[in-house]
């Protein structure tokens, strides 16, 4: 058990593939929590998003042979799998995210933790970057990316020109973009950043 | 070079996020087959759309939810993905005499059997792919008719007629043909893209469909076919020529 600690996830799944338990629960303990918290983004709901970590996890138990380390890290992996599984659910169950909710101050707003370093450090980046997106930005971007929709299915939805989606989806993109690149240099000192005010408007 | 990459560069955040629609997916997938700068751009937008899997903070799961997956794990392995070698290499080298005659007539009767099969199955999959193929062109077709600015041109030649169906921005054309003349074995029709200036551009090599009354296919361009002025078939060699070479069987101009 303390040898399976401090193999690499890659190592891990290799075991895995073999049908290794205690690798499969080995990878669950690091992950699970990210898991988690991208079906229960995706699915708004926590028993929904319990299910579709279970099934996610599933998957990595019956596929764990299929993951290839050299297009990206297991986490990755991990995570593409779960928003897959989240967004055919979504699909299934018919279900429709509403507009409104996905830029909820109280989903964007939570408080920087200034003490994460490297990866974490740059996720962390990428998200004060997505909450600092003008909110018609940053909803396309929800849209298309966590639940799934074209950006035509997004005209629809939010009855908007689709010139004007798919122009927002890049301005947004592109500052993203630009905020994950420079996140690389200052990955090991992330900048402390104030609380966003609830309901502070900015423009596009 | 420079107007067409600013175009698909416009599409790669999209792309990304698996936001484009069916053919605007294929037009980007086809520019980025040959084209370093986009493909070295859409990395960069592929490495933030994979930062928004770790976005939502971490949530540490309840302990049943563990305690859950634990009983709904399958109690045998996961299957692997390993291949086997073949059980008749080890069989047959620890035989002697009659007895590995007896196993060679039956491994090349085995062996007959196994080809047969194999020519089966590559028969199958033949038709599966031109299934698939016809299914794409047909999905590729409708997708392009929902287009608001989409076109469609009279194409007509000395026994073929038929239409082709495009929008100016994309670089696809579906061609309906009816009539086409019978090919001689080793002869492909060839379709060309025409620029202004006359220069003639490949846009795939196709039979006759043996499946329905007309031929539809798709030609795939390297850039908006509003660079083109026209578009013709021409019957070639097999493997196609590097510009027209025989005889013109459909002509349509955009």
């Amino acid at each position: 058990m303390d040898a399976l600690t401090r193999l690499p996830d890659a190592d891990l799944l290799l075991r895995v593939a073999r049908g290794d338990r205690e690798a499969f629960f080995q990878v669950y303990d690091r992950h699970a929590s990210r898991v988690l918290a991208l079906c229960r983004h995706i699915l708004g709901d926590s028993m929904a998003a319990e299910d579709a970590t279970q099934e996610a996890f599933l998957r990595v138990w019956t596929r764990a042979a299929q993951y290839d380390p050299a297009r990206g890290k297991v986490t990755t992996w991990l995570l593409t799998i779960a928003r897959r599984v989240s967004i055919d659910r979504l699909r299934s169950e018919a279900r429709r995210p509403a507009p409104d909710a996905l830029d909820a101050d109280e989903a964007w707003a939570e408080v920087a933790d200034p003490g994460s370093v490297g990866e974490d450090a740059r996720w962390h980046s990428l998200r004060l970057a997505m909450e600092d997106l003008p909110p018609e930005q940053r909803r396309v971007i929800s849209l298309a990316f966590y639940f799934g929709l074209s950006h035509s299915q997004i005209a629809g939805m939010l009855s908007t020109p689709l010139g004007t989606v798919k122009t927002r989806l890049r301005l947004g993109m592109r500052k993203l973009r630009q905020a994950w690149s420079e996140s690389l240099g200052s990955a090991s000192e992330p900048r402390r950043r104030g609380v966003r005010l609830p309901g502070r408007k900015r423009s596009a | 070079m420079t107007p067409r990459s600013a175009h698909v560069e416009d599409e790669l955040a999209a792309y990304s996020l698996d936001a484009l629609d069916a053919v605007e997916r294929e037009w980007v997938e086809a520019h980025l087959a040959g084209c370093s700068r986009c493909r070295a751009s859409l990395a960069e937008y592929q490495q933030v759309a994979d930062g928004l899997l770790f976005v939502p903070p971490p949530q540490p799961p309840p302990a049943n939810l563990r305690e859950r997956i634990r009983k709904s794990l399958p109690s045998n392995a996961p299957r692997t993905v390993e291949a086997r070698r073949s059980p008749w290499v080890a069989v047959h080298s620890a035989m002697t005499g009659a007895l590995a005659m007896a196993v060679v007539v039956l491994s090349v009767t085995a062996w007959q059997i196994k080809d047969a099969l194999l020519r089966q199955e590559k028969e199958l999959a033949r038709l599966e792919a031109g299934i698939a193929e016809r299914s794409r062109v047909d999905g590729v077709a409708l997708a392009l008719l929902s287009y608001p600015d989409r076109q469609v041109a009279m194409i007509s030649g000395e026994s073929a007629y038929g239409t082709v169906v495009y929008e100016p921005r994309i670089p696809l054309v579906i061609m309906n043909a009816w009539g086409l003349p019978e090919l001689a074995p080793g002869e492909v029709f060839q379709a060309w893209l025409i620029r202004p200036d006359g220069e003639r551009l490949s846009g795939g090599l196709f039979l006759r469909d043996p499946g329905t009354p007309f031929t539809r296919v798709l030609l795939e361009a390297s850039e908006p076919v509003s660079n083109f002025i026209g578009v013709g078939v021409t019957i070639e060699p097999e493997g196609g020529s590097l510009g027209p070479t025989g005889q013109q069987v459909l002509r349509a101009d955009f």
